[in-house]
């Protein structure tokens, strides 16, 4: 017994190495570029640096000055606004449309394609598309509105009021054929059976969809919220681009506020505590989704 | 763009660990290396704009120092600070850089030029009152190149087929709106605007700074009839909606050189891009230059300036080298050849001017008057001002006044308010 368990303990020991060198190169690039990084900003965030010289240990001071940081809690609760406008209505939408492709229509890859094809068309293009369908006197939007006899049509992405929901429309309009695309693969995991069983006992569409689809669905769309929260927290390059966090600070969200302090006005300790807060604020989000889930998802 | 930006933070976090690892240690100015025939090799970073003429004064240059080798690198203006303060904190930099001295003077690598300047016997007479100004601690850190004058430029075509006199060189700002008001004609595909005002908070605020006001003050009151000036010319139609502009990303060298704005306020390196739109062919009218108007009481010909210096790495492995093309550029000779391209200088003397002025040939015709300019700097040249004062706080709040969201009163409240908060707390102490 003994020898034959020495020779099957080294075969699955160089089995082991094999595997981890084949590992290795992922783990590299995880500890170079994920995990090292985000000790340093930890370590950063409770130091005053500017990329320059002596590197300073203030303590808790930077997360004391958020506090009363108007920059920051204008950003926050932009942040937020856009958090609640957008995922909702992202997933909605692709939930419809999911369930509408999969209903067996006509044509259904070019119709899959076309709701896809803006999640893989680079951001900036799709920003300088929507300043021009959002400009407020050439404008397709307010033309039409002009014609409809609306005097005076909102600026859009040039009034404080309308700018977020502008940058959200753009990037619902941006996102929802990912998301459509994960639910679409969740449809198609709901057994026929299930269905058959339910018209046999007289049930109607909106009867199978509110107690099948959905329930079926709920992992799926689980994840997709606890994944749209995260991403509409990490909102950039649109808002970047499409008003720079203007007019005034309508749009100024978190991610461009950190931008701003680190790389405009080089406080990379200052600009680490806020990541740090935003990493916490979605970590709480998380856990107050995954606590919730037990209600409502059915494995 | 999320995913750059991502990695340029990992990046540069990477080289945050690495350089505070090694605090105090081996600090080395810059990798390039030199080559083995004695030739020394330089690195300089330039603003995108001023590449060419660097380019073309370096060829010169070459002539006589064929030892040195310089390569230039330059970076979009949006981003140039943040890209070559990482490559410089990283410590593979630059031996040279261009820029406005008060984005880079909290680096502390700025290597202090008063003992080169002695030891060169250069003549800094020429560089004016900017030498002692823009001295910090006492110390001289960065020489100027140029001098970014704002000037208003004017389509003499324009003026000519309406019949209306050119702009002169003494108006007031009321004054400039009337003739705004008289050169604004049309609609849709021929609208003419009486002038252009560049989305940048300097074109609103100038006005006050030119009766001497500073966008630092504790008091913010003269910059209340600037921007209101600017509400009222938008109000007037004279010049393109603030949101317009902002939604279009308007642009004045692209607006001007259409041909349909009367008047257009900007600096002096819009002469450069104006002859090369000539000699592109873009250019299609007769254009002049004349003083910015002031306000009442003020005197005429007063403007406002922002130098642009080069500044030498106090960590290159070759100071001397480096001064040389410093000291060449913005000497002389280098004034000499920025100053024919349409740059005002930092250096001047008589053959600078000469060449400024160029043989009549070349316009604008009226440059003359830029010689004898009384300037305001632009903003004060301390830390943070540019980034919190004008990039965010004249800039959003002023904002929100240009699109009509409130009052010009409560904005210049606010912005007094924010500049106490956001600026003064932290960096006038």
């Amino acid at each position: 017994m003994k020898p034959r368990n020495k020779v099957k303990s080294k075969t699955i020991r160089r089995n082991r190495l094999v595997g981890y060198t084949f590992l290795l190169p992922n783990i590299i690039g995880f500890l170079l570029f994920i995990l090292i990084p985000v000790i340093a900003s930890f370590i950063m965030s409770f130091t005053s640096w500017n990329g320059f010289g002596n590197i300073e240990f203030i303590g808790l001071e930077n997360y004391k000055k958020l506090l009363d940081d108007a920059n920051f809690r204008i950003s926050f609760i932009n942040s937020i606004l856009f958090m609640l406008i957008s995922v909702p209505i992202t997933l909605l939408i692709s939930v419809l449309i999911a369930v509408a492709l999969n209903q067996g229509v006509r044509f259904v890859k070019v119709f899959r394609t076309a709701v896809f094809l803006p999640y893989v068309t680079a951001t900036i293009a799709v920003a300088a598309v929507w300043q021009l369908i959002f400009n407020p006197s050439l404008g397709p939007i307010n033309g039409t509105l002009m014609k409809l006899g609306i005097d005076a049509p909102p600026g859009w992405l040039s009034s404080p009021s309308w700018a977020l929901l502008s940058v959200s429309v753009v990037y619902i309009w941006h996102s929802v054929g990912y998301y459509m695309i994960l639910f679409l693969a969740g449809l198609q995991n709901i057994p026929d059976y299930l269905y058959e069983a339910a018209e046999l006992d007289g049930a109607g569409k909106i009867s199978k969809f509110f107690h099948i689809t959905l329930p079926m669905l709920s992992p799926v769309l689980f994840f997709t919220t606890i994944i749209g929260v995260i991403n509409s927290f990490k909102v950039f390059d649109l808002i970047y681009v499409l008003t720079g966090g203007g007019p005034g600070r309508s749009t100024h969200v978190l991610v461009y506020d950190i931008y701003n302090t680190a790389f405009k006005q080089f406080e990379y300790g200052y600009a680490s505590a806020m990541a740090y807060v935003l990493f916490l604020v979605i970590l709480i989000i998380s856990v107050i989704q995954f606590k919730g889930q037990k209600k409502w998802v059915n494995y | 763009m999320k995913r750059r930006f991502s990695l340029a933070a990992v990046i540069l976090l990477c080289i945050g660990l690495i350089v505070g690892c090694s605090n105090g240690g081996t600090e080395k100015g810059n990798a390039t290396e030199d080559s083995k025939d004695g030739k020394v090799s330089l690195k300089m970073a330039v603003f995108p704009a001023d590449e060419e003429v660097f380019k073309k004064g370096y060829e010169n240059f070459k002539k006589d120092h064929p030892d040195i080798d310089i390569t230039f690198e330059t970076f979009p203006q949006q981003q140039y600070y943040e890209k070559i303060r990482m490559q410089l904190s990283g410590g593979d930099g630059y031996d040279l850089f261009t820029g406005q001295m008060d984005n880079m003077i909290d680096t502390g690598i700025l290597a202090p030029l008063d003992d080169y300047i002695k030891d060169s016997g250069m003549d800094v007479a020429g560089y004016g009152s900017m030498f002692e100004t823009y001295k910090a601690d006492g110390k001289v850190l960065s020489l100027p190149y140029r001098k970014s004058n704002w000037m208003l430029y004017y389509n003499k075509t324009l003026f000519d087929e309406k019949g209306v006199p050119y702009p002169s060189d003494d108006m007031t700002w009321n004054e400039f709106r009337e003739l705004a008001k008289k050169m604004t004609s049309g609609n849709g595909e021929k609208k003419v605007y009486g002038a252009y005002l560049q989305q940048w908070p300097q074109t609103w605020y100038m006005s006050a700074v030119q009766k001497g006001a500073s966008v630092i003050d504790k008091d913010l009151s003269p910059f209340k009839d600037a921007l209101q000036l600017r509400v009222d010319l938008e109000k007037d139609g004279s010049i393109m909606k603030w949101s317009e502009q902002v939604s279009t990303g308007a642009h004045y060298n692209a607006a001007f050189q259409k041909g349909n704005i009367a008047m257009n306020i900007i600096g002096d390196w819009h002469v450069a891009q104006l002859r090369q739109g000539e000699k592109e062919g873009t250019v299609k009218f007769d254009w002049d230059v004349v003083p910015i108007p002031h306000p009442e009481g003020v005197t005429k010909n007063t403007s406002l300036a922002l130098p642009v210096s080069i500044m030498m790495n106090k960590n290159t492995k070759h100071p001397k080298e480096a001064f040389e093309f410093l000291k060449y550029m913005t000497g002389k000779e280098g004034a000499e050849l920025l100053a024919s391209e349409g740059y005002l200088t930092g250096y001047m003397d008589k053959d600078v001017e000469a060449a400024y002025l160029g043989d009549g040939t070349q316009k604008p015709k009226n440059l003359h008057y830029f010689l004898e300019t009384k300037e305001y700097p632009e903003y004060p040249m301390l830390q943070g001002v540019k980034n919190i004062v004008v990039e965010q706080i004249f800039k959003q709040e002023g904002e929100l006044a240009l699109i009509g969201q409130r009052s010009v009163d409560d904005t210049i409240k606010e912005i007094t308010k924010r500049v106490k908060d956001e600026w003064a707390s932290k960096y006038d102490k």
